[in-house]
């Protein structure tokens, strides 16, 4: 969900400058073909546009296959996903409603803050509280919400990635942010 | 709510706006035809997020517009459609964007469009908005377009239909601009052929509407100087959906540069410089009282890495086709000693962005610059220039053929 929109599928977001390799050899090999298409007079207007609508159709087709069938909002699975980012987003929505406000304490889905954010819009709690917290664990969408002694546990509490991340201990009510690491 | 409860909204939504930007442009003359009603309403749109600024700016700017596009002069509405016989094109093409968007469930899935709704949804509830780190506009558009909707489908649906009235502007345009099927349909295919295009068309974004806009502030202000009166009203509504990010003001300026330096646009680069000062006035307004950001942190050892890895980007054919491949050697051929205006003032626009661009990554601050190098802002930043690609490349084809090109 959260590098969802960044490239088509497989643009990697680590490595700067790193693993042009293949790809730009052709895309360089095309950009120069179709220069020297561009710049030869003898060329027909018709026979330009065909041979131009012609490559830029077949270079779509691995793109096309993954908006189609690959990605995580291919049009198979986009009504899947929508209804757990729906059950999330109305689960954190009706426990706020239900409290007044409501505060996230732990964020271990990282997918899952931008759509608790636009749940509690106008229903978060200002100032320390130790009231209504929710924690978005990692499988949250996944597992969506329930509450457990007055909080509102989204998942199943991973201690690993509690460990290893930084996370705050579900017990603690005023760990507000995670640890840097 | 339902799709067509939201859509029916939508739609009256519209027709309010159109109210206000026909207001606006009560003297301009534009005529009938989907393109004008559209300019009017996008602008009633557009002219919301300096409304909201403060009411005073909000009337400053629509006076000024009123008083530039007073008794629009140029070409009569039927010298154009001898020019240009329909628009089925464009309208077809149109059409299939409407239904790509509306056929995805009404849901923010990405979280850059959770936070585009949240501020909408903060909008409709008159809650005190967050320290805004970026433009109202969209937020403002989506709100206004859903009624005052807080419910999420409305506010996602209205959202990604931004997206779907901006190309419909840059598709109208690019249809009153072509003397072909072929002139109006190439630009459009080559934006199909970007499979990246297809993602962010179908969700709330400022990407894909910011790149169209630029598109159609070139074409609106390339007819502006032929003589069309919808050119300059377009350019300017074109040109104030630029707000909608914050690198908008670079588009507009190169627009307008590369107008003004590259001879031959008659008087295009008023129309574009009238542009760029209303889109100044719009955006100094909206972020005015704004906390102060840290503007420059200098890092000039990092423009290799940047440019590296805007090279990686592009070259990922599965994201871009080989759209950017064919769109360098446009640009190249641009330059040639016998190549026409058009694609040489795309080129020079191009050009100037993207070193604007890179300017402007080296001076930010190193979050942004982080950003990009993680792979998050580079390869939206090139969507933005996409539109104006495609036109190069459409215009690029017949470049080098000698004039008149032979159909």
């Amino acid at each position: 969900m959260v590098d969802g929109a960044d490239g088509v599928c497989r643009a990697p977001r680590l490595g700067a400058g790193r693993g042009v390799g293949m790809e730009g050899l052709v895309g360089l090999a095309v950009a120069v073909l179709a220069l020297s298409w561009f710049v030869r007079t003898r060329v027909s207007l018709r026979a330009r546009r065909v041979a131009l609508v012609l490559t830029l159709a077949l270079a779509a087709l691995p793109g096309a296959y993954a908006v189609l069938f690959v990605r995580a909002d291919r049009p198979s699975a986009a009504d899947r996903a929508a209804r757990q980012v729906v059950r999330l987003h109305d689960g954190v929505r009706a426990f706020a409603v239900e409290r007044g406000c409501a505060w996230l304490r732990t964020e271990s889905c990282t997918a899952c803050v931008a759509t608790a954010e636009l749940a509690l819009v106008g229903l978060t709690c200002e100032g320390e509280t130790t009231q209504a917290p929710i924690d978005l664990f990692t499988d949250a969408l996944a597992v969506g919400c329930a509450e457990v002694d007055g909080a509102l546990r989204c998942g199943t509490v991973d201690d690993d990635a509690r460990i290893e991340g930084g996370v705050p201990m579900v017990d603690d009510p005023f760990a507000r942010e995670p640890e840097p690491r | 709510m339902s799709v067509l409860v939201t859509l029916a909204g939508f739609v009256l939504a519209l027709v309010l706006a159109s109210a206000l930007g026909g207001l606006v442009l009560l003297r301009a003359r534009l005529g009938p035809g989907p393109l004008a009603h559209l300019v009017r309403a996008l602008l009633g749109l557009a002219l919301l997020a300096s409304f909201h600024a403060h009411a005073a700016v909000g009337l400053t700017l629509a006076t000024l517009i009123a008083a530039a596009t007073w008794r629009g002069h140029g070409l009569e509405d039927a010298l154009v459609a001898d020019e240009r016989k329909s628009n089925v094109v464009a309208l077809g093409a149109i059409a299939v964007a409407l239904v790509a968007i509306v056929s995805r469930p009404p849901v923010p899935l990405f979280a850059s469009e959770s936070a585009h709704v949240a501020l909408a949804r903060a909008l409709s509830l008159r809650e005190v908005l967050p320290t805004a780190d970026r433009s109202l506009l969209l937020p403002l558009m989506t709100s206004a377009l859903s009624l005052g909707s807080d419910a999420t489908d409305a506010l996602a649906m209205s959202g990604s239909l931004v997206g779907g009235l901006c190309f419909a502007l840059f598709a109208l345009l690019l249809a009153r601009s072509s003397r072909t099927g072929w002139d109006e349909a190439l630009p459009l295919v080559v934006l199909a052929s970007a499979p990246f295009a297809w993602v962010l068309l179908r969700s709330v974004s400022v990407e894909l509407p910011v790149g169209l806009a630029a598109g159609s502030m070139v074409l609106g202000a390339e007819r502006a100087g032929k003589g069309d009166r919808l050119g300059a009203p377009a350019a300017i509504t074109a040109a104030l959906l630029l707000a909608m990010a914050d690198e908008g003001i670079v588009l507009a300026v190169a627009v307008a540069l590369s107008l003004a330096l590259v001879p031959g646009a008659r008087d295009a680069h008023r129309a574009a410089l009238l542009a760029v000062i209303c889109l100044g006035l719009a955006s100094v307004a909206e972020r005015w009282g704004a906390p102060r950001l840290e503007l420059f942190d200098p890092a000039p050892s990092t423009a290799r890495e940047l440019v590296s890895e805007a090279l990686r980007h592009v070259a990922d054919i599965a994201t871009w086709g080989l759209v950017p491949a064919v769109g360098l050697a446009a640009l190249v051929a641009s330059f040639r000693r016998a190549a026409p205006e058009e694609p040489r003032r795309l080129a020079v626009t191009l050009l100037l962005t993207l070193a604007m661009f890179l300017a402007a990554l080296v001076l930010a601050p190193i979050e942004l610059r982080e950003r990009a190098l993680d792979g998050g802002l580079l390869d939206r930043l090139a969507l933005e220039l996409l539109p104006l690609l495609a036109l190069l490349i459409a215009e690029g084809v017949r470049a080098t053929l000698p004039s008149p090109p032979a159909e």
